[in-house]
């Protein structure tokens, strides 16, 4: 059973009376430790997949199962609790609250998901020390570099044992050398055997995967291996 | 999230933003240091008025004339001249119940020494008058039994009226002024008693009731010796009820009235005048009590203001708070609870203000302030039902937020 399955998802937004049709029957396995890329130009409706799959959005027709479990019909509460529990977030303008410090920041999901004081305090010390931020936890955001933001936001993704790391664009706020260092990150996870889906439009980044799935027109023209999938054992 | 937490989180959000957090609570600031003010302004009207009534004394019945009337029309409570000396003796005489029946008569004249005038209440009496009233002669000595028998032109003279005619220095026993013209000797000066409601109690001078009607009033043609009133006080204060009766039985009897004939006279007791300072008070304290409602609502919707205004700055992290599981009631008890630790630390800042505030006033105008903790713990509800009632709305609209637009803002 695959992690992600999609069946024919649509969305489609009324812009004025013109019915926009943002996804257009979208059909998508992803299974459990795949690296996938999603890739589009702007308004390919790239984003809006994204928005399905972090469940941050609902199709308007089509089914949609992460982890074996229906998505479509369910609350916002519960759209939430899937989010917090099981899908790692990380964007390219990283979204790290300002005022809080690294730590506070990557224990926030876990206080939205009710785990103790302490318990949190540990599991983010833990998985700050993971990104390689152990000597930076008590730094606020605007202390940080680009690439330290990004890995505080990595490490918040990965806090509460997610199944699912989505990425948007991760790479498309700094420059190429902490880019690098970046995807060298994901590339441990997944090697540790978390499944990643990360949206971009540069190949660079997209031919770390190995799989790119092109999207254009909210349909998919293109689902391919890539040279990376074929190199790892 | 534990509620500890939220407000930790909350407290967090208004030191960071210290200036917009002060400006904002500036209003429930004043609004609640005002309700403390000027209700224990109001308070202390009251309990200030107690016990001046209280210090006439607790047994005391005051007698009035009843309302003149001319075919119809009523003058007024009063104004008849229905009570007359010779009620006044037989009160004295027949009511068992009562100690003292002591007459009084008053009118506005002028006083004048060496060139100071002031118009003022002269209260022509009795001697008895000074144990009634619980009101004594501070310096000289108060109208005696030989002054009234010798018809002797003296007088007593109240605080007010020394401040008035005599200057600083000048001492007013032994000095004569003239009253409608007519010289009477200073005997003595009255102790303070201050102003009661609208009434100055040291606006006063007395002279004996036989002098006043031979040169000041003169007597009235039909009645003969009218009073203007008649104090009594009763032997005990469970005797109140009884001496009331028998009152009311002599006056009827002598004034030949006959049910269903109204009373020509009325009766006050200090329960009377109690109850009725107490209804003005209650008016005055809800007066300033609502006046100081009205900025507490001006300070609600100043909090609602910067609600709405935080709300829309922050979409960007609200957006991010839902993206990593904020529930709807997540991000509502959060914003709630942040406008109403807000509205707290205004309403405690404000009560602080409150306390300070009030003894000034007091301090400064001389009024009782009294501050009751009524006040300080309705002014806590207040607050906490503002920043309730203030930040839902905005709450709200933050936990309704989509998350994909809200993670859009800017």
């Amino acid at each position: 059973m695959p992690l992600i399955e999609l069946k024919d998802v649509k969305k489609i937004y009324t812009l004025g009376s013109e019915p926009v049709r943002a996804l257009d029957g979208i059909n998508l396995n992803v299974e459990t430790g795949e690296y996938v890329a999603i890739m589009g130009a702007s308004g390919s409706g790239k984003s809006t997949l994204m928005h399905i799959i972090g469940c941050l959005d609902r199709p308007t027709s089509g089914e949609y199962f992460l982890a074996e479990k229906t998505v479509q019909n369910r609350t916002e509460d519960e759209l939430a609790a899937i989010r917090n529990s099981t899908i790692g977030f990380i964007f390219q303008q990283f979204n790290l609250l300002p005022q809080m410090s690294a730590l506070n920041n990557v224990m926030l999901p876990l206080t939205y998901a009710g785990m103790s004081l302490e318990n949190r305090r540990n599991r983010a010390e833990h998985v700050l020390t993971l990104v390689g931020l152990g000597s930076r936890m008590q730094h606020k955001p605007n202390e940080l570099s680009g690439g330290q933001q990004q890995r505080v936001s990595i490490a918040r993704a990965l806090a509460n044992h997610p199944k699912l790391l989505l990425a948007d664009e991760p790479t498309g706020a700094l420059d190429s050398h902490t880019a690098l260092e970046l995807m060298n990150l994901i590339d441990e996870l997944v090697a540790d055997g978390m499944t990643v889906c990360v949206v971009t439009h540069d190949p660079e980044t997209a031919n770390r995967a190995k799989r790119i799935i092109k999207v254009k027109d909210g349909l998919i023209i293109g689902d391919e291996k890539t040279a990376a999938h074929t190199k790892t054992p | 999230m534990g509620l500890f937490e939220l407000i930790g989180i909350a407290w967090q959000g208004i030191v960071d933003n210290k200036m917009r957090s002060i400006l904002t609570v500036t209003g429930i600031v004043i609004g609640i240091a005002a309700v403390i003010i000027l209700l224990a302004i109001g308070k202390g009207a009251e309990a200030e008025t107690n016990k001046q009534i209280q210090a006439l004394g607790s047994n005391l019945i005051y007698i009035q004339p009843g309302a003149a009337s001319t075919s119809s029309i009523s003058a007024g409570q009063g104004s008849a001249a229905t009570l007359t000396l010779d009620d006044c003796n037989a009160i004295q005489e027949v009511c068992p119940s009562v100690e003292d029946a002591v007459p009084v008569y008053t009118s506005q004249f002028q006083v004048q020494y060496s060139g100071q005038n002031t118009s003022t209440r002269i209260t022509a009496t009795e001697p008895a008058f000074a144990e009634v009233r619980n009101f004594h002669a501070a310096r000289g000595r108060f109208i005696s039994q030989a002054d009234l028998d010798s018809y002797s032109r003296v007088c007593v003279l109240g605080d007010t009226v020394v401040e008035n005619i005599f200057g600083d220095g000048v001492h007013p026993v032994g000095k004569s002024v003239l009253i409608r013209g007519e010289l009477f000797q200073v005997v003595g000066v009255m102790e303070h008693k201050g102003v009661n409601g609208f009434q100055d109690n040291d606006d006063i001078v007395i002279v004996p009731l036989s002098t006043g009607y031979n040169c000041l009033f003169g007597t009235n043609a039909s009645t003969g010796k009218s009073v203007k009133n008649i104090l009594v006080s009763v032997k005990d204060a469970d005797e109140v009820t009884p001496a009331e009766f028998q009152i009311t039985n002599v006056l009827r009897l002598r004034h030949h009235i006959v049910p269903p004939n109204g009373d020509d006279f009325t009766l006050r007791t200090q329960a009377d005048l109690l109850e009725t300072a107490q209804s003005v008070n209650k008016v005055f304290t809800m007066l300033l009590g609502a006046t100081a409602g009205i900025s507490l609502l001006v300070g609600g919707i100043g909090i609602m203001n910067i609600m709405l205004v935080s709300v829309s700055e922050r979409t960007r992290e609200i957006g991010i708070r839902k993206a990593i599981g904020a529930r709807y009631s997540d991000i509502l008890s959060q914003f709630v609870i942040e406008a109403i630790v807000l509205s707290i630390s205004g309403g405690a800042v404000g009560i602080i203000l409150g306390l300070v505030g009030s003894n000034l006033v007091g301090h400064f105008s001389g009024w009782t302030t009294v501050v009751t903790p009524f006040s300080v713990v309705l002014s806590f509800i207040v607050s906490i039902a503002i920043g309730l009632f203030f930040g839902i709305y905005p709450a709200r609209s933050a936990a309704k937020l989509d998350p994909i637009i809200a993670l859009r803002a800017d």
